[in-house]
């Protein structure tokens, strides 16, 4: 995969040469329906040979063709039918919620939503410039938009599309989201869920990631967090309106700010422990850093 | 309740809204914020919250409380505690003290009485079913109406203008005045006396005389603690002339203040100032003494002050006086008996006696018959002997009495029947203004008169004041023949029997009888040694001072007391006496017929000063009033003491005064204040609660 011709405006030049020597790598065996850099789940690997490709850092060198190499300087691996492609599933929490941090309503920039469209973009370009599948789900209420994973550069293009015209939806429901894009992905692979997590019925989101789980599924917790709401601000007296229809709240930051910053981190840990309590992994993102700085760390620290 | 400063109340209860305005004003407006987390913070919110709601509500209250409570602190709260609530038809006579202590300004503040008006006119709020009285309290006890009047801005007006006078109160007088006025029965009826409480004016006071039915209570208007002054308290004459040696004359002096002060003392006469210092101890008076040449009259006139005196009650500090210069009186022996030869009388002893112990200058000691026992006749003496004067008639009876009444003395040696009972008749003429504390007794027919020796004798007073303690032996040596005897007609002692026989009777009596004095004594002089002994001169001659009305004099008279000036009697075409004023202007006075002899005259000087008596243009005497030395006492008395006295009724004192009621007319403005200082420390301590 060359790199991509089309510029989205959550995907850089900068960044995307960048993140061009980085691949997603899975903690486990997934079983992906084509080949590529994973370890499969079938033992002995394939015997026909597919392809070649260039070499990235990580691969098999029994793999490298050294024939190749000799001739044109430039190392190659040969690939398999044996080996496997990676089917990721980026799913977007996409409720009202995730509008917190923009600027205004209309110029989203700043909110969580954006941040994590900005991952999920760069994400899945990562994905597919590793031979692998990047697919991406819209939740809110339920499913509100889904395309299966995929690896051609149409396929990423109608991502990034899918990416920019998602609009918000006012109230949360992650799990009918999750129990429909589960009955969507026949196979194993890997889902991204990228959320707030501020889901009146965690309990039954979690119970749903535990069913990914027992699809052998590795599932992702990009937990994201605006600093605003971690720590309320400063001030006397402020009317607090809620971005899902929740009402209206009229109180002094000052006088329960203590107690609110620690019923917020009480939540993140809430999340974190049922996240790992259901096999998940969970990140805690947080929107004050930058997301290359995060998609970065997140990367190198799944190479290993 | 009550306010000493209701408006303060008033604007004071109205602040305490202050706190919910200011929080409203400085509230400030909701930054609004779209949020994500709203369960969290509602969930925060709906705990804290309602804390803080909590707190706020209860850190307004308490700021609230705090502000209403410091204004009626400051307003000086007190209880209400009468017996009538408001719109009860009650009758309520309100008697003020306007004695000279009412004047005092502690501290350099508005004077007792600014605070006494304004609590007497709190009593004399307008008040459906009220009718009211109001005495002023003086010397004499006056009344604005004679009857109780629902008119009470009448009484208000009058309370207005009045002003404390120069006078020591009469309470006793203005608690039977203010009785009066509220005989009616039928309603709830009420005394409020407003004063200091002051120890010399209350201490003697009994309220168990109000009558039953009447409730009573006390407006104080002074302050516990006595407000520092000093006065002038007398003068007097501190001896008699040296040859040689100036006029001594004492000026008094009182410190009435918890320190000892030392005060710079003026003593001003017409030609001349003398200056001198004395040291009082706190509480207690002392007199400093002044060398003054002797003048020409009969009187020392002028005015001792305190010039550098600061003290609350400035009124006191100068003193007028008018000292009467010590004179042989003129005296004058009514006996039958006629001097023989060779027979000493006891007319005689007495004449002898008195004449011996003359000056040079004296007049002699006239005699008269008991026929001539005449008004004319005994105007001009000062002291009248009557020795075996026999049974005076009815004219000459009611001649000797208007005599003492009016300010002279008599002397009666008792010897026989006609003695005794002139002395009883004298004293019924003289009426209760003679209590003589005994009566003459006659012995019955047959007993012989017994000779006893005078085993007692008063040495405090005159007559015996001048002798040395061995008067007592000599006098045992020199026994009397008794034949009319004395008896006690009061229990205990009277400290107007100067004299007692061996068996206890009285000896010598010497009483006073109206404004003159009455001497008794029980004797036949010419039967008995002591009339030939080296005793019985200075005897006679101090007991003549004894009853010398010139001895008597009151150098001062106290402001609001009547001064009596007897008139001789009267010459067709003679002037009638003018009393003049320190202004010069005459003092109006009134002729007052006495029991059928010449008249006196009433006169009221209003203010301290030397007043001049003039008859015509020749000016026949000077009289320096005074404001009385007990004003400038400004301690109150306990009102535990009142209280005491009151018996079964129930006297409620009210005011900043020991011993005060706690509840129902106590002062609790203390408490309020005390209890605002508690508000902002519970104010406080919740802030503080609530951070930590």
């Amino acid at each position: 995969m060359s790199d991509p011709a089309f510029a989205s405006r959550y995907l850089d030049l900068a960044t995307v040469a960048r993140l061009a020597r980085l691949r997603f790598a899975t903690r486990h065996i997934v079983e992906g329906p084509s080949l590529g850099r994973h370890a499969s789940r079938r033992a002995g690997g394939s015997i026909e040979f597919t392809d070649f490709r260039p070499y990235t850092p990580g691969d098999d060198l029994r793999k490298l063709d050294w024939k190749a190499f000799g001739r044109l300087g430039r190392a190659y691996v040969r690939t398999f039918q044996d080996d496997t492609r990676l089917s990721a599933t980026l799913a977007l929490d996409g409720s009202a919620s995730m509008l917190f941090g923009a600027a205004s309503e209309t110029d989203l920039a700043g909110s969580k939503l954006e941040h994590a469209r900005r991952l999920a973009a760069n994400l899945a370009y990562v994905l597919t410039a590793g031979q692998d599948r990047a697919g991406l789900a819209i939740l809110s209420r339920g499913l509100d938009d889904f395309l299966a994973p995929g690896g051609s550069p149409t396929h990423l293009k109608r991502l990034l599309e899918l990416l920019e015209v998602t609009a918000p939806r006012p109230v949360t429901g992650l799990a009918s989201g999750l129990r429909k894009l589960l009955s969507l992905l026949p196979q194993r692979g890997v889902l991204v869920v990228m959320s707030d997590f501020l889901d009146p019925d965690l309990e039954s989101v979690f119970t749903t990631l535990r069913m990914f789980r027992h699809r052998h599924f590795e599932v992702v917790c990009l937990h994201l967090i605006h600093p605003e709401e971690e720590r309320l601000p400063e001030l006397r007296s402020c009317l607090f309106d809620g971005l899902e229809g929740e009402g209206e709240v009229v109180s002094s930051p000052r006088e329960i700010g203590e107690a609110y910053a620690r019923r917020f981190a009480a939540f993140v840990d809430t999340v974190k422990a049922m996240a790992h309590a259901t096999g998940c992994e969970h990140r805690r993102v947080s929107t004050a850093r930058s997301w290359t700085s995060v998609l970065e760390s997140f990367l190198v620290e799944r190479q290993g | 309740m009550a306010f000493a400063h209701p408006w303060l109340a008033v604007v004071g209860v109205a602040l305490a809204a202050l706190p919910i305005l200011i929080h409203r004003w400085t509230r400030p407006e909701p930054r609004r914020i779209r949020f994500s987390a709203m369960r969290f913070l509602s969930e925060v919110q709906a705990e804290l919250g309602r804390r803080a709601r909590l707190r706020d509500r209860l850190v307004l209250a308490t700021r609230m409380a705090a502000i209403a409570l410091l204004a009626l602190a400051l307003a000086r709260a007190r209880a209400a505690g009468f017996t009538a609530a408001p719109g009860d038809a009650v009758d309520r006579v309100v008697v003020l003290d306007v004695s000279q202590s009412m004047a005092a300004r502690p501290g350099g503040s508005v004077t007792i009485f600014e605070r006494a008006r304004a609590l007497a006119m709190e009593r004399l709020a307008p008040a459906p079913g009220l009718r009211a009285g109001l005495v002023l309290a003086g010397a004499r006890a006056r009344s604005v109406f004679d009857e109780l009047s629902a008119n009470v801005g009448a009484l208000r007006e009058e309370l207005r203008t009045v002003q404390p006078r120069a006078e020591a109160m009469d309470a006793d007088e203005a608690l039977a005045l203010a009785a009066r006025l509220l005989a009616r029965d039928g309603r709830a009826r009420e005394i409020v006396v407003v004063t200091d409480l002051q120890r010399t004016g209350w201490e003697s006071v009994d309220p168990g005389h109000v009558p039953g039915g009447i409730a009573l209570s006390f407006e104080v208007a002074a302050s516990p603690r006595a407000a520092r002054n000093a006065a002038v308290t007398a003068v007097r004459l501190a001896g008699a002339v040296e040859p040689g040696a100036g006029l001594p004359v004492e000026v008094e002096v009182f410190n009435g203040s918890d320190r000892a002060r030392a005060e710079e003392v003026q003593l001003a006469l017409a030609d001349r100032v003398d200056h001198a210092t004395v040291t009082v101890p706190p509480w207690e008076r002392r007199a400093v003494r002044f060398e003054v040449p002797a003048p020409g009259g009969v009187l020392l006139v002028g005015t001792a002050r305190l010039p550098a005196a600061s003290d609350a009650l400035p009124e006191d500090d100068a003193r007028p006086f008018a000292l009467p210069l010590a004179r042989d009186p003129s005296v004058a022996v009514v006996t039958s008996q006629a001097v023989r030869r060779g027979r000493t009388a006891a007319a005689d002893y007495v004449t002898r006696a008195l004449g011996a112990g003359r000056g040079a200058a004296a007049r002699p000691v006239a005699r008269l018959a008991p026929s001539e026992l005449a008004p004319e006749a005994i105007a001009g003496h000062d002291v009248l002997w009557l020795v075996r004067a026999g049974a005076p008639g009815d004219d000459a009876l009611r001649a000797l009495a208007a005599f003492v009444a009016r300010g002279k003395g008599v002397v009666a040696v008792l010897e026989d029947a006609d003695d005794a009972s002139t002395v009883t008749r004298l004293a019924a003429e003289l009426g209760p203004g003679a209590a003589l504390p005994v009566r003459a007794v006659t012995l019955s027919s047959g007993q012989d008169a017994p000779e006893l020796a005078i085993a007692r004798v008063d040495q405090a007073r005159r007559p015996f004041a001048a002798f040395p303690v061995a008067v007592r032996a000599h006098l045992a040596a020199a026994p009397v023949r008794r034949p009319v005897s004395l008896q006690r007609v009061t229990k205990g002692a009277s400290p107007d029997v100067v004299a007692d026989f061996a068996d206890g009777s009285p000896a010598i009596v010497s009483a006073a009888a109206g404004e003159g004095r009455l001497a008794l004594i029980a004797a036949d002089l010419a039967a008995s040694p002591l009339a030939r002994s080296p005793l019985f001169v200075p005897l006679v001659t101090e007991l003549t001072a004894a009853v010398c009305a010139d001895d008597q004099r009151v150098s001062e008279l106290a402001c609001g007391r009547p001064a009596l000036t007897p008139l001789p009697p009267v010459a067709p075409g003679r002037a009638a006496p003018v009393l003049a004023g320190p202004d010069g202007k005459p003092v109006a006075g009134a002729l007052i017929e006495e029991r059928g002899a010449a008249t006196v005259v009433h006169w009221e000087p209003p203010s301290p000063g030397h007043y001049i008596l003039k008859s015509g243009d020749a000016v026949t005497g000077t009289l320096a009033v005074a404001c009385p030395a007990a004003e400038s006492d400004l301690r109150a008395m306990d009102a535990e003491r009142l209280r005491g006295r009151g018996g079964a009724r129930a006297v409620r004192v009210q005011g900043d005064v020991a011993g005060a009621d706690g509840e129902g007319g106590a002062p609790i403005w203390p408490y309020l204040a005390l209890a605002a200082a508690l508000a902002c420390v519970v104010e406080a301590g919740l802030l503080a609660w609530w951070r930590a």
